[in-house]
């Protein structure tokens, strides 16, 4: 049996105690009928039906059986009567007991019901005006959570943001140092280019002296040929002369002014492989200086990128440790305030479930008064109407659990929660 | 430009909880605090999903999405439920009414945004 039928025939058995009392007195009225004639009735005829039996078997004459039996008929009515008085006059006076009993009885339970309707009616509004409060209050209190977290969410926003433009000058600074490096790479390079140059032009003047050197030689070889034609000449003259060999003289100082010049000739060549060679060594000398300036910037460029290299590897371990580090506390704190979100919506459910409480104060503080204004005698248990109340506050709820506890109370069972009864939280149409 | 998404909900902290959720996500929010003020705050102006409770005072969310679906220019604006009601019934009366989506709440805001990105989907 439920809470509610419990009640319900509670309610219809006190009613009926009530009609009972009500009633007393009529039923009184028609027992004393009906027992006065029973009273009256019965020991007469028992007695006639007893003095016939006896006479009948005693032998005796009919008239006498008679006299008897009217005689033993009268005694039963006269005894019936003072029986039934005697009987009459002590139910009466228990009636009358029971009466002042009951009365007072009632009149203690109407002025009780009465003061416990006004105690209903008084202080349902009081825990309403109170429900309210505290909702307004939790509301408040809620609102202002949510104001100063939705304020802490924005400045770790900013917070996350402005380490994310750290990065971004970490990054320009590596950017800008990387260019200055490379500046001074390409610097060294155009340096080494320089030299470069150098060398060329110090080549080049030695390729035109080698020139200088191959028109001596054409020359050397010319005057070889003059000389050697003059003393094909001389042999001829020589022997066409045979004895007179006065022109023979002449031929030999001419050879004697060929070798001269070849002397020369000689000289100035030797002069010029002199230079040539001077201009080769300081091209060597140079070549060599170039080369181990050359080594040295190569040198400086190789730890100039060097340390590019680590620079760049650096920033980037320690940007990709950043980046981790950020990711990962980034989510943590999404998870976190998420969390946050999800709990600070209990305001709602909770103001909800106090608007539905306060709903169903009223409404049974309506029912209060409206049976204020009936007798306690007329009332009926349908002026209650405990299942269309408990329906009404059964239809106010909008919350599974709202409902879930409710009926679970009306049962008097335990709440049980049934995870596959529990409905999607997230449905599309 | 950033998308516009339009709350109703008479409750202030489920407003903030739902914008703070959504303005994170880089939407525009426009709040109302139940049906009525929501189409007299619509009024023609552009936006691109409406989320709306059901139990308000003066109009509630069913009304607002049967109302809002009758103007012309709100006619293909996707709308869902977030609401506290999990009946089947409930959910019967708003999908009738033209709502896309049912989410209960307490919700959790992943799940909020899983909902709109689906059903903000051009």
């Amino acid at each position: 049996m439920t809470r509610i039928q419990e009640l319900e025939s509670r309610a219809a058995v006190n009613c009926w105690h009530h009609k009972f009392l009500g009633d007393f007195k009529m039923s009184k009225l028609k027992i004393k009928m009906n027992s006065q004639n029973i009273f009256y009735l019965f020991p007469s005829v028992m007695g006639l039906i007893a003095a016939c039996l006896v006479s009948w078997l005693s032998g005796a004459s009919v008239v006498i059986s008679l006299v008897v039996a009217v005689i033993l008929a009268v005694n039963g009515v006269v005894v019936g009567a003072y029986l039934f008085k005697k009987l009459q006059a002590d139910l009466a006076s228990q009636a009358e007991i029971e009466r002042e009993r009951s009365d007072a009885l009632y009149e203690r339970t109407e002025s009780y019901v009465s003061v416990f309707e006004q105690l209903f009616i008084d202080v349902i509004p009081v825990i309403s005006n109170q429900v309210d409060m505290s909702k307004k209050h939790t509301e408040q209190e809620v609102l202002t959570l949510s104001e100063k977290f939705s304020e802490m969410a924005a400045q770790i926003g900013a917070l996350v943001s402005s380490q994310a433009n750290d990065d971004g000058h970490l990054i320009g600074n590596l950017l800008e140092g990387t260019e200055e490096i490379l500046n001074g790479v390409v610097g060294q390079l155009s340096a080494i280019n320089e030299a470069g140059q150098v060398m060329i032009e110090e080549m080049r003047q030695l390729s035109s002296q080698s020139a200088e050197l191959d028109g001596m030689a054409q020359e050397v070889r010319e005057v070889a040929g003059d000389i050697h034609l003059l003393s094909l000449n001389a042999a001829i003259e020589a022997a066409r002369a045979g004895s007179q060999g006065s022109g023979f003289a002449v031929v030999a100082s001419e050879v004697r002014n060929l070798a001269k010049t070849s002397s020369e000739t000689g000289s100035r060549i030797s002069e010029t492989v002199e230079s040539i060679n001077a201009a080769m060594e300081s091209a060597l000398n140079t070549a060599e200086i170039t080369g181990n300036e050359d080594k040295e910037r190569i040198h400086v460029s190789e730890t100039y990128i060097a340390k590019v290299l680590s620079d760049i590897e650096s920033t980037l371990i320690s940007f990709k440790n950043n980046t981790d580090a950020l990711t990962e506390n980034n989510a943590q704190i999404q998870t976190d305030i998420y969390s946050v979100m999800t709990a600070l919506q209990f305001q709602d459910r909770v103001s909800q479930m106090l608007d539905h409480a306060t709903h169903n104060l009223s409404d049974l503080s309506a029912v209060a008064e409206k049976n204020k204004a009936i007798r306690l005698a007329d009332r009926s248990p349908e002026s209650i109407q405990v299942s269309k109340l408990m329906e009404a506050m059964e239809l106010r709820y909008t919350m599974p659990d709202e409902l879930l506890q409710h009926k679970a109370t009306v049962s008097g069972e335990a709440v049980v929660v049934d995870d596959a009864e529990i409905e999607e939280e997230l449905t599309f149409f | 430009m950033a998308k516009t998404i339009m709350i109703v909900d008479d409750s202030a902290s489920i407003r903030q909880v739902v914008s703070l959720t959504l303005t994170g996500a880089g939407f525009d929010v426009i709040s109302a605090v139940d049906g009525k003020d929501a189409l007299g705050k619509l009024d023609g102006v552009k936006i691109n999903l409406l989320i709306t409770d059901v139990n308000m005072p003066n109009m509630d969310g069913i009304t607002l999405v049967q109302e809002a679906k009758k103007l012309p220019a709100y006619k293909f604006t996707p709308m869902m439920m977030l609401t506290t009601e999990a009946s089947d019934e409930k959910k019967q009366a708003g999908r009738a009414a033209g709502a896309k989506a049912w989410l209960v709440k307490p919700f959790q805001p992943p799940m909020l945004l899983k909902a709109v990105s689906k059903l903000m989907l051009p």
